[in-house]
């Protein structure tokens, strides 16, 4: 298995709605601005994966077809993931796979999202459901996990500012990063009052609805070494799989628990163990975790291994992985919760923690971050994909 | 690395079962093709259509009856072909020994699957135009007959016309149906086991736009056969005795890709669903029911006591088919790749 790294990497300010270009030339921007910054152009790319997920929110089918021509893969192998709001991740998954399989030296991973060209993407993203089952309930994306959140309340004892301290949190961070959609401070009394969704679940929890464009170039290590230049190495990648049911998740016969997330637990696990992580608090620097309400980020907090289950609440509240604090740093982009767009979410995870470990993530920059991780879920929380990130090749240490 | 366990489903109108069902009884089916249950799968990889199978995201239902739980699962939503190559990949790049690949589509579930086809275009130009895969197949067949490439309209009837020069026969066929593929890591494969070996995969993509390509040339197929050539160190053109296997989006294109790979109806032993000159397979699953086919023919041949033969699939998606896979693959007991 050949190594892979993150030589360059592109993102475009996401923004609620972008009528100046179509869905290619969104995805060109951020092609253009990776491989500059990998100092490549087009036609050293051997292979391009695009992560598309749901196609219905931009409205064309196998929309990646559309964009070949925009990213320059005309003769090239060219290959579409779909794992939901996990594809941004699971795209470089499959990019890290075409590198690391020893047929390819540049694998261009790039994608964009414009969820602002279906009229609502939530009456997009309610179709997800089974017809006959969950649909006519109706389950949707938000009282899904304001279901998880009502749980993880009732197991662990949080409460509504437990939430909305972690959305304080990252606006401050979303701040500090230009590409973010979301940048204004709140408090907590902000979210605490804004509308309310679906109990717990308010506005001020929520993410947005993005538009915008993520791209990176990953290499092999014998490229990379001829290159030159530095690169944030994928030191492990990983994926994991959850019951599709929700009612598999709750009651006495469930084979999971709502309130966590243990299949994503499941994906660290295999990403630490091939990067050799056996103690993630003291091992990682930087954790890029998707997690698209203020609730969720307390169990994948827990499902990364940064703490132990129930304990995110009172970790939050006391500063931790917040910029400035002890240990691993939170989201110090500001995360899904302050852009997301759907299909490069995942994607912009990586980068993020790539931009962190090379020590080129600006203001938000954790000091002396060396190893970050990336997480990202799609479906109704039943895609995981993880990443374990370093700036080097040498064995983690604490 | 090689193909170790297979399954094709009919392709009908399904209304009575499920597509959670077909799907759970293809997984079933492959495995048990391969001497293998389920629990020997480490990863799986599938290929659907949103669109087609009525569903905003088709592998969340999807997921569970394929074997996904507690796995490794991706979705490769750009062709069906595409999920082989991913398993390919996958196992190159070591990630697990046996990798499930499935592909599917149950057109059934839309009250108008045609409708489905409208919104593959893009919305400025071709969408406007009626643009579907009917017409861009048609396109390029026109492209194809009375040009100095020699194919000819064989004296079709005016009437009879789906779009001009194709009739409903010329074109792949629409039903439910689910392929299944179990690929393996040459440690793992049992002396039981009549193993097809992958030795070339290759694959490509053209212009999105019609009017930027000579739909004609075929230039994604031309890449992709190069690339799968030449892994497979094939100079040229495979033998003159090759089975093949092909989804195409005609009969007319057919016709064109296999001289584009090398080969023609006289010189190559033709299987599958192209055999008979109609195409019925549908559409989405296709390109890797022609792998499965290819697979299954060289079995046949192996286990009827056969002398070694080399496989060719090739399958075009997209407009105009714009982009392809071919793969070439090789039984007996000379190992692959």
């Amino acid at each position: 298995m050949e190594n892979v790294g993150i030589l360059g990497v592109g993102q475009t300010k996401f923004v609620t709605r972008r009528t100046d270009v179509s869905y290619p030339e969104l995805v060109r921007e951020a092609v253009e601005l990776a491989l500059d910054d990998a100092g490549l152009e087009m036609a050293d790319v051997d292979a391009i994966t695009i992560p598309l997920a749901p196609d219905a929110l931009i409205g064309v089918a196998n929309g990646e077809r559309w964009c070949v021509e925009a990213i320059g893969a005309t003769g090239k192998p060219f290959m579409r993931i779909n794992n939901g709001g996990a594809s941004g991740l699971a795209a470089v998954a499959a990019g890290w796979t075409h590198a690391a399989s020893g047929l390819f030296d540049v694998v261009l991973v790039a994608g964009a999202d414009k969820v602002s060209e279906s009229d609502s993407a939530q009456s997009v993203l309610n179709k997800m459901w089974d017809v006959g089952y969950e649909r006519p309930y109706p389950l949707n994306t938000i009282n899904m996990l304001a279901l998880s959140a009502q749980r993880y309340m009732h197991l662990y004892g949080a409460d509504e500012r437990d939430m909305a301290r972690v959305t304080v949190k990252n606006r401050r961070h979303a701040a500090l990063n230009p590409h973010a959609h979301l940048r204004t401070p709140l408090t907590e009394e902000d979210v605490l009052s804004s509308r309310v969704l679906s109990w717990p679940i308010k506005l001020g929890d929520a993410c947005p609805s993005s538009s915008g464009a993520a791209a990176m170039v990953l290499v092999s290590e014998r490229f990379a070494k001829r290159h030159g230049r530095p690169v944030a190495w994928l030191r492990g990648i990983a994926q994991n799989t959850e019951t599709f049911w929700m009612g598999d998740r709750v009651g006495p016969a469930s084979i999971s628990d709502h309130a966590d997330a243990d299949a994503l637990g499941v994906a660290f696990e295999r990403a630490y163990a091939q990067a050799g992580i056996t103690d993630p608090v003291s091992q990682v620097d930087v954790a890029e975790l998707y997690a698209p309400f203020s609730s969720v980020e307390f169990h994948v907090i827990e499902a990364a291994g940064l703490c132990r289950k129930g304990e995110s609440p009172t970790r939050l509240a006391g500063g931790d992985f917040a910029l400035g604090g002890d240990g691993p740093v939170v989201n110090p982009s500001g995360g899904v919760l302050c852009s997301n767009p759907i299909a490069v979410t995942g994607t912009v995870r990586a980068i993020e923690a790539a931009l962190q470990v090379l020590g080129r993530a600006g203001e938000r920059q954790v000091d002396g971050a060396n190893v970050g991780i990336a997480s990202a879920i799609g479906g109704d929380h039943q895609f995981y994909t993880t990443a374990v990130l370093a700036n080097h090749l040498e064995r983690i240490t604490a | 690395m090689a193909i170790i366990g297979t399954f094709v489903g009919t392709p009908e109108v399904v209304v009575e079962r499920s597509l959670e069902e077909l799907i759970f009884d293809a997984v079933q089916r492959t495995v048990e093709n391969a001497g293998r249950t389920v629990d020997d799968v480490d990863a799986v990889v599938i290929s659907a259509n949103d669109e087609i199978d009525g569903r905003v995201i088709s592998c969340m239902v999807g997921s569970g009856p394929a074997a996904g739980v507690g796995r490794d699962l991706m979705m490769v939503a750009s062709a069906g072909e595409h999920a082989l190559i991913y398993g390919y990949l996958q196992l190159l790049a070591g990630r697990g020994r046996n990798v499930l690949v499935l592909s599917w589509s149950k057109p059934s579930e839309s009250v108008v699957p045609e409708h489905a086809e409208l919104v593959a275009a893009e919305p400025f130009l071709l969408r406007p135009h009626g643009m579907n895969d009917t017409i861009a197949a048609a396109l390029q067949a026109s492209a194809l007959i009375g040009t100095e490439r020699g194919l000819a309209t064989d004296g079709r009837p005016a009437d009879g016309f789906s779009s001009w020069p194709l009739r409903k026969a010329d074109k792949r066929a629409a039903g439910d149906a689910v392929c299944g593929v179990l690929l393996a890591r040459e440690d793992m494969i049992a002396d039981e086991v009549a193993p097809v070996w992958i030795k070339g995969l290759g694959w490509s993509v053209d212009r999105y736009e019609l009017g930027d390509r000579d739909v004609a040339e075929m230039g994604a197929l031309r890449s992709a056969a190069s690339r799968a050539y030449r892994m497979a160190e094939i100079d040229g053109a495979p033998s003159a005795d090759s089975l093949v296997c092909m989804s195409c989006p005609s009969t007319i294109a057919f016709d064109a890709a296999l001289r584009v790979l090398g080969l023609s109806r006289d010189n190559a032993r033709v299987v599958g669903n192209g055999a008979s000159g109609s195409l019925s397979f549908p559409t989405w699953p296709s390109g890797l029911s022609a792998m499965a086919e290819t697979a299954q023919a060289l079995r046949r041949i192996v286990v009827d006591g056969g002398r070694v033969r080399v496989g060719v699939s090739a399958s075009l998606h997209g407009f105009a088919s714009q982009g392809a896979v071919v793969g070439v693959f090789g039984s007996g007991m000379e190992r692959g790749n």
